[in-house]
């Protein structure tokens, strides 16, 4: 048998050591591609994003059907809604002369304006279900009981900023459809004993919706809850690790 | 190879907690990369076969009828319409927020986490829970607006003529009643308690009753008689069993309401069929 | 490794044998490396395709006002002789000449419609319509109303012909058409340098 001589590299041989191998890709990704578990490792423990995840977990987390991933998918749309509502922004205006005409602008002349639009808010129906089923399986397995207890109650809260998140986008479009149901539900919340009156005429800045209303909403939807539910987010992230990671039969 | 003269014990693998462990990468990161693109995807196609609605310019001088918050509020808006609106846009759900907060503080029994219905009876009482929500809310609404009566009416020829006419509905209890004139304004303080221009003295006591009393009445002895119930009947053992069922009967009553509150409210916030629901653009200068 | 020389039949020999486990691997191997390939750049397309289309976001697809396609309605155009009409979102005067007017060095124009620039080719100061100003006063008597810009006195005649001042060229003009409902679409993005043809320049209008 004749001695094997290694294989000359190929051409894409050598461009993949071009490319990959070089001290400038050296310097943004330390670990070599994830083929080795030393390498898989690294890469979860040094890149900022997944070093949101232990390098490691248990056998059963790792089953689709324990947690259909809707406490990923809830923060999957939260970065989408982001991205497509940042990109609505260059294109709206928060005034009550010009929201409805930036809305038919966006649809007819923006390129691609109709599809952001539409991602926007299927992606924010989506976030509403997505929260609610992720309580729902976080309920149904147990996974509020000690010691998760306070990243439940953390939980309920997102949950609320879900809801008025959708709630304060919802009049922006200043169409009948965003301008009575604001109004109705405005009014549930007026509806409240003794400082019910007022807090809708802190929400709203008047007695109608009207161009304060518009404001507030705005500058709540696009930076006000949205800062806030970061900010509950990261707790409830840091606390699953704090925790043990996910819940898990004793 | 029977023939070792000492029969040394074999070491026993001692099940480690490392050997039941998988990387997160590819094991994790490759899922919710799949899930993350197939939403992706699935959202794409949504958004290029739906348009996101967009209706005539706002305009304050015109109602359209029916008048809808967004969906996920109209469980609030269906329960507006069978009680007090402070008691049933903001007291409700605030309480009932706090008690789902606290569940974990009520039931502080760390068995029986990280595996679904953790509880031997767990499924059977979320099922039960689930429908009885389900059941239970739709009876009431049917009751509520009327339409138990027809339908008795109707389909049995039962009618309760005036007698039991105060049946028909929850204000109905008010109305076709003979209250004594004194219940319709009963003293309770001798003086007159305003807080933020609301007065307190008087009690309108049907008024209160139909409004306050029969529905907070009816949310707090459903679920606690359900559960008192399903415990005598020895199928809850665990605060965790009484808890399943009390939040498996929030989420049917919670679907039940939406679905009404959406799909089953017509002009006037009549109860109708989805299909015969008709938005009327509404009439300038007509609230 | 034990698994494989169990099914594994071809070779008798101990080199066969290895030969066809080594194959095995390498077929893995291959096949796994295409998998990464294949999914990587499948990545970088959909990424890619989407940072075209969040850019493509920020395109318009029908610009209006000064740079796209301006419309000026059947109103709005003067009749012929009258005093130009200032089309402020396309940043131009629209005049109607009748006849040889404007046409002062005498090339020959037949009137009609022209969409001039308003920018004055000497700094790019606004130039206004100046409707009493003398023609005398730059030898050209009888003939009153001139472009005249206010910076350095540049002066045009109406159909934007330079007469007097700094500026290098008569008028910019811009590109015009007429629609079958008697309107004009006036291309503000298409506009062609002065010069002493500018009369030449004009669209025959009877609306």
């Amino acid at each position: 048998m004749a001695v094997e001589t290694p294989a000359k590299p190929s051409l894409s041989d050598k461009l993949y050591d071009k490319m990959f191998h070089n001290y400038v890709w050296k310097s943004i990704f330390r670990t070599g591609y994830p083929n080795t578990p030393r390498n898989q490792m690294l890469i979860v423990a040094t890149n900022v994003f997944l070093h949101l995840h232990p390098t490691r977990l248990h056998r059963t987390h790792v089953k689709v059907t324990h947690t259909y991933c809707l406490g990923g998918l809830s923060f999957f749309m939260f970065l989408g809604l982001t991205v497509t509502g940042i990109l609505l922004m260059f294109y709206y205006v928060p005034s009550v002369e010009r929201a409805y005409l930036d809305m038919q602008n966006i649809e007819t002349t923006v390129q691609f304006g109709q599809l952001m639009r539409n991602m926007h808010r299927w992606m924010a129906h989506a976030m509403v279900i997505l929260v609610f089923m992720h309580m729902m399986r976080v309920f149904y397995t147990g996974a509020y009981k000690p010691p998760r207890e306070f990243n439940w109650v953390i939980g309920v809260i997102l949950l609320v900023l879900t809801f008025l998140l959708s709630f304060t986008g919802y009049l922006l479009p200043w169409d009948q459809l965003a301008f009575w149901a604001i109004t109705v539900g405005t009014n549930i919340a007026g509806a409240a004993p003794v400082l019910g009156p007022k807090s809708r005429f802190w929400l709203l800045g008047g007695f109608e919706v009207g161009p304060n209303a518009l404001i507030r909403f705005y500058t709540l939807h696009v930076i006000g809850l949205p800062l806030l539910a970061a900010i509950f987010m990261a707790v409830h992230f840091w606390r699953i690790r704090r925790d043990g990671g996910l819940a898990r039969p004793l | 190879m029977a023939t070792a003269a000492v029969a040394r014990p074999a070491a026993k693998p001692q099940p480690r907690a490392r050997d039941e462990e998988v990387l997160v990468w590819p094991d994790l990161v490759f899922i919710e990369f799949i899930a993350a693109m197939v939403f992706t995807l699935a959202l794409f196609l949504l958004s290029f076969l739906m348009n996101a609605p967009l209706l005539d310019q706002a305009n304050a001088d015109v109602t359209p009828n029916p008048s809808k918050a967004p969906w996920y509020l109209l469980n609030l808006q269906e329960l507006l319409l069978h009680m007090n609106a402070a008691l049933a846009g903001v007291i409700v759900p605030s309480i009932w927020l706090v008690i789902m907060g606290a569940f974990p503080y009520f039931d502080r029994d760390n068995d029986g986490q990280g595996i679904w219905f953790g509880t031997e009876n767990s499924i059977k009482l979320s099922i039960i829970g689930g429908l009885v929500g389900i059941v239970g809310t739709w009876f009431l609404i049917l009751w509520d607006s009327g339409k138990l009566a027809f339908f008795l009416n109707d389909w049995f020829g039962f009618s309760g003529g005036d007698t039991f006419r105060f049946l028909e509905n929850v204000r109905s209890i008010q109305t076709q009643l003979p209250w004594p004139e004194w219940s319709r304004e009963i003293t309770y303080s001798p003086w007159n308690i305003v807080i933020i221009g609301e007065d307190f003295q008087n009690l309108d006591f049907p008024g209160w009753l139909v409004e306050q009393g029969i529905p907070t009445g009816v949310m707090v002895a459903f679920p606690s008689l359900l559960i008192f119930a399903l415990w005598r009947a020895g199928m809850i053992f665990t605060r965790r069993d009484a808890v399943v069922v009390l939040f498996s009967g929030f989420v049917g009553a919670y679907l039940v309401l939406t679905v009404v509150g959406t799909a089953f409210r017509g002009q006037g916030q009549e109860l109708v069929f989805p299909w015969q629901l008709k938005v009327s653009e509404g009439i300038p200068g007509q609230h | 490794m034990t698994q494989i020389e169990q099914t594994a039949t071809p070779g008798k020999t101990p080199a066969g044998k290895i030969e066809y486990v080594r194959q095995q691997e390498a077929r893995r191997l291959a096949r796994r490396s295409f998998m990464r390939v294949s999914v990587f750049a499948g990545l970088t397309l959909s990424i890619g395709a989407m940072a075209a289309g969040t850019l493509a976001f920020f395109n318009l697809r029908r610009p209006t006002g000064f740079g796209g396609v301006v419309n000026v309605t059947k109103a709005r155009i003067p009749t012929a002789g009258d005093d130009p009409a200032r089309i402020s979102e396309g940043k131009f005067w629209l005049a109607n000449l009748q006849g040889a007017e404007g046409d002062v060095l005498g090339v020959g124009g037949t009137g009609g419609l022209l969409a001039l620039y308003w920018k004055c080719p000497h700094l790019g100061c606004t130039v206004p319509w100046s409707p009493n100003f003398d023609g005398a006063a730059v030898n050209f008597p009888g003939i009153k109303g001139w472009f005249r810009c206010p910076c350095h006195g540049s002066t045009y005649s109406r159909a934007g012909i330079r007469v007097y001042g700094p500026a290098p060229r008569p008028m910019d003009t811009m590109a015009l058409t007429i629609n079958p409902d008697g309107s004009l679409n006036v291309d503000t993005g298409k506009i062609t340098g002065g010069a002493a043809d500018n009369p030449l320049r004009t669209v025959a209008y009877n609306g």
